[in-house]
């Protein structure tokens, strides 16, 4: 094994592991949270001359890491449908109990347990993973086209959620909670 | 200044990209020997050219033949033969109602049952337990849990240092015995006698993920027929199909006779898959075994294959022990009601 590739696969460990793991840690209950991303960066290590040369590695890690929580989740949930429904709702639990300051910021969690995983995931890679539109989809293994489509759809009902279930008191003010056109991050740029 | 409903998300992200360890944390140089640690891979080597020639004239031989086979035994190949087999015995079994009101579905399971506890980078350690699992289903989708778990053991001395390591916290799994409202436990048996029993629109299903959610790809088309074929109240012409089903998923291999975790002796077909837990093995095999004469789902395996030396360990697995169509939630089948 040449030190060469050690020092390279090092290299990209060091650049991305803090991405990929803030990915994982959001996705999969904290004490699980080590072994997925142990289990991307060994797969990343070992098919390390696969992994393409920066910038795309970091797209490359982020399917990776995606393809290792789903399998994670799934191998949690193979013992039959009811756990897989449970594990469903586990983003739920694991999101709520984050006490955000805001009251908002729970209502936006609760709305985004509700959408359907791959909605979610439409959500959380551009706002949470801050990855642009198009490499989202990359990552998701779709167009950009039926990833815009299911961003705005997600984005909406989580808006309308909020309509619904803020109260008085915490509801914010038609100019303070507007919709912007969906413009692709990219294109802005 | 506005705020738009992204920049709301946006904000609610409940974990900061602060909060994870950069790579000058200790913890985080020490993932990373670990994870430089890990088996590496085989060199690959070159082969002679005449070696390759001689080695592409036999696979064209082998192909030739293989194609001369499969027109002569009318599309069939060893695991094709036993599914369609199995689709015939599903077929001809008598009619199994579904739970009416006042019914459940219950299912008796034991099944090994790993957890890792872990700090995030800091002494992680394995715990296995051997979990029972009874669940009556009614169809509306209400019901109970009842679980119990065995008393822990570690899988290697390792994990007993780092519990130890960790402070040595109780790893006693206490029972739980949960009740659940309507369409709380499941969406309910109902949804089996809807779907369709010609195999190629039961097929298009599965594979557009309409059943159930998942990646695409064969491997999962083969884990969602082996979820539906696990509901044993299922129609016998929806469990026919479904065999008929996994005869079309590319990569079905077919094991022969197999035993589950409780020595039962059944079918196993098997698909196999780079792993999801490379630690164990660079490749996995997921293993359903049947029950020859009823087509019922004995067990299921997850088999981890050493990349060097070719040598199996099941990582996970479950073994049906018994179900039934029962009248409350406390009633249970007889052992026997899944075959030998």
């Amino acid at each position: 094994m040449s030190s060469d590739r050690a020092k390279g696969f090092e290299r990209t460990y060091s650049i991305h592991f803090r991405d990929i793991a803030s990915y994982v840690v959001r996705r999969v209950p904290r004490d699980e949270v080590e072994v997925v991303v142990v289990n991307v960066f060994v797969v990343a290590w070992r098919r390390f001359e696969r992994v393409p040369a920066p910038p795309d590695d970091r797209l490359w890690l982020f399917g990776l890491a995606r393809r290792c929580v789903a399998e994670h989740t799934r191998s949690r949930a193979r013992q039959g449908r009811l756990r897989a429904k449970l594990a469903d709702e586990e983003f739920s639990v694991e999101a709520t109990s984050s006490s955000a300051p805001d009251p908002r910021h729970d209502l936006v969690l609760t709305a985004m347990a509700k959408l359907k995983t791959l909605d979610r995931e439409c959500l959380q890679l551009v706002l949470w993973d801050e990855l642009s539109h198009a490499d989202a989809a990359a990552v998701l293994g779709c167009s950009l086209n039926a990833f815009e489509l299911r961003y705005q759809r997600a984005r909406n009902r989580v808006r309308d959620d909020i309509d619904v279930s803020v109260d008085a008191s915490t509801r914010p003010t038609p100019s303070a909670l507007t919709d912007v056109p969906l413009t692709p991050k990219e294109a802005t740029a | 200044m506005t705020m738009t409903i992204e920049s709301l998300i946006r904000e609610a992200n409940p974990v900061a990209r602060y909060e994870v360890p950069s790579i000058d944390a200790d913890s985080a140089r020490r993932l990373l020997d670990r994870i430089l640690a890990t088996p590496s891979p085989r060199a690959t080597v070159r082969r002679p050219r005449t070696v390759v020639a001689i080695a592409v004239g036999a696979l064209t031989a082998v192909l030739l033949t293989a194609l001369v086979l499969f027109e002569i035994v009318g599309q069939s190949t060893p695991a094709t033969a036993v599914l369609l087999r199995l689709s015939n015995v599903a077929a001809t079994l008598p009619r199994i109602g579904a739970p009416v009101p006042g019914q459940f579905q219950y299912t008796n399971s034991l099944s090994s049952d790993s957890v890792e506890y872990a700090q995030l980078l800091n002494h992680p350690y394995l715990v296995n337990y051997v979990s029972q699992r009874q669940i009556w289903v009614g169809p509306d989708g209400s019901g109970r849990l009842l679980q119990t778990w065995s008393d822990p053991t570690f899988p290697t001395a390792h994990d007993h240092v780092n519990w130890v390591l960790s402070g040595s916290r109780s790893l006693a799994r206490l029972t739980t015995d949960q009740t659940f409202g309507a369409k709380k436990l499941a969406d309910g048996p109902t949804n089996l006698w809807a779907l369709p029993t010609n195999p190629t629109k039961l097929a298009a299903l599965i594979a557009r993920r309409t059943i159930e959610g998942g990646l695409e790809g064969p491997s999962e088309d083969f884990v969602q027929v082996g979820d539906l074929l696990r509901e044993t109240d299922a129609p016998p012409a929806l469990r026919a199909a479904l065999f008929r089903v996994a005869t079309k998923i590319p990569g079905v291999e077919l094991l022969g006779p197999t035993k589950d975790h409780l020595g039962r002796t059944g079918i196993g077909l098997a698909y196999s898959a780079a792993s999801s837990d490379p630690s164990r093995g660079s490749e996995e095999r997921y293993v359903l075994i049947f029950n020859p004469t009823t087509s019922a789902l004995l067990g299921e395996q997850t088999v981890a294959i050493d990349p060097s030396t070719g040598a199996s360990t099941v990582t996970t697995w479950t073994s049906y022990v018994a179900t039934a169509v029962v009248n409350s939630t406390t009633a249970v089948a007889p052992t026997a009601s899944l075959g030998p």
